[in-house]
């Protein structure tokens, strides 16, 4: 049961757009995520959760730059990609979808290559929404 | 404010001997605010009869489609204040593609409908809802997009201490149980929070939703999830399928209310919501 609020506040909740895309990410194998305009992680599903190494239950949101510092290196043609050039903030700033390979290391793992994509969500009014990120592992697909 | 149920029925009208306890229907609800203005929610069959009762009209009438589903506005053309020159009627709507007149004039034209929009006497005023909040008389209405197919809106109104939220198309747990999500993520819920009534699709039993997830309804099992979420002091369960006839929802009712009352909750807060049925809130 929620507390008690007052009745002429406006509600506090997410995006049906966000909404959607949770309930979608929820259901897929592919690690994803949902960042929202204020650059928060919003929401991770159990596949990324497991590349991370921890479940959003345990975490709940971060800013992107928690994200960042939790998926370790990444890099693309051998440089670092630094956190304005992550796929969901140029999804953000340019309101187009973005593609990158990337070459990825977590805490101790091997490197992997993923192909990372954001997807920005536009609702009405042309309202910026947020951004989804998808990971497909390579070389896992090459195998 | 005062709240009267014109029809309660989803889908598509479902008049006849075994429904008429219930109502057969489509969702219209009449809301009379403090300073007396009307706010009519959805103009599904109901509007008809809500028509025929506002004569002469009390002033300024505001109409708010949740949706543009056929049940939903298929009362329109026969609401008799659009055809009063004196009566000024604005209908709200979601915001769409393209504008709401427009997509209302592909019922209310030909071959579909012997009346052109643009030929109502009122001259009504379509608008798409201009924000998340704003006034209408005394009331602040509040407007957020919700899970169902295609745009369509939630609605809470605010006059004074009291709120109703209306939310007759809506399935919160199309994906996942309610159980285990945080309110924020629960489509509705910032509307219908500690309302003093709730109005919430209740189209399916348990059984049937199997054949029916992702068509926007909502099951009785997720419908009192979200009404003990809510904390809404009274809640109506709406949009009663077609098949549903009274003794099938009074069962439905009992089973509401006994697990209702398994979950702790107050003796009378849930109920079938019944054409005709008034409260005052």
């Amino acid at each position: 049961m929620v507390s008690v609020t007052d009745p002429h506040s406006a509600p506090t909740q997410q995006s049906l757009q966000l909404i959607l895309a949770r309930n979608l990410l929820s259901t897929l194998s592919s690690p994803a995520f949902i960042v929202d305009p204020d650059q928060i992680v919003v929401f991770y599903n159990d596949a990324a959760g497991n590349s991370l190494g921890i479940a959003y239950e345990e975490t709940g949101k971060m800013p992107v730059t928690e994200w960042r510092a939790r998926m370790g290196s990444i890099e693309a043609n051998g440089n670092p990609i630094v956190e304005a050039e992550l796929p969901t903030a140029v999804a953000q700033r340019e309101r187009r979808p973005v593609h990158t390979t990337a070459t990825v290391r977590i805490g101790q793992e091997d490197e992997r290559v993923l192909e990372m994509l954001a997807l920005p969500l536009i609702g009405p009014n042309d309202t910026y929404e947020g951004a989804v990120g998808i990971f497909w592992p390579r070389d896992a697909e090459l195998e | 404010m005062r709240v009267r149920l014109w029809g309660t029925r989803g889908s598509v009208p479902a008049p006849g001997a075994g429904t008429a306890r219930y109502g057969g229907n489509t969702s219209c609800v009449q809301v009379t605010l403090s300073d007396g203005t009307t706010i009519v929610l959805d103009a599904g069959t109901g509007i008809r009869a809500l028509g025929l009762a506002l004569d002469p009209p009390p002033g300024p009438i505001h109409i708010l489609l949740t949706h543009l589903h056929l049940d939903h506005i298929q009362g329109l053309l026969f609401f008799t204040p659009l055809f009063n020159p004196g009566c000024e009627v604005t209908v709200w709507g979601p915001p769409t593609a393209g504008s709401l007149e427009r997509l209302i004039g592909r019922y209310l034209s030909a071959p579909l409908s012997p009346v052109e929009v643009r030929e109502l006497p009122s001259g009504p005023a379509f608008l798409a809802c201009p924000g998340p909040e704003w006034q209408i008389g005394q009331a602040q209405v509040h407007a957020r997009l919700v899970l169902h197919r295609g745009p369509t809106l939630g609605y809470r109104i605010v006059d004074g201490e009291s709120s109703l939220c209306y939310l007759p198309d809506h399935e919160p747990a199309l994906a996942e149980s309610l159980d285990h999500v945080e309110d924020e993520w629960i489509s509705g819920l910032g509307l219908a929070r500690d309302a003093s009534l709730l109005i919430h699709d209740c189209q399916y039993t348990d059984q049937e939703y199997a054949m029916h997830r992702g068509w926007g309804h909502s099951r009785l099992s997720d419908a009192l999830d979200f009404a003990t979420r809510s904390g809404a002091k009274r809640t109506l369960f709406f949009h009663h399928d077609p098949l549903h006839t009274d003794a099938l929802l009074d069962e439905l009712g009992e089973q509401a209310a006994d697990r209702w009352r398994e979950r702790g909750g107050g003796e009378g807060a849930i109920a079938m919501a019944m054409e005709g049925g008034e409260l005052q809130i």
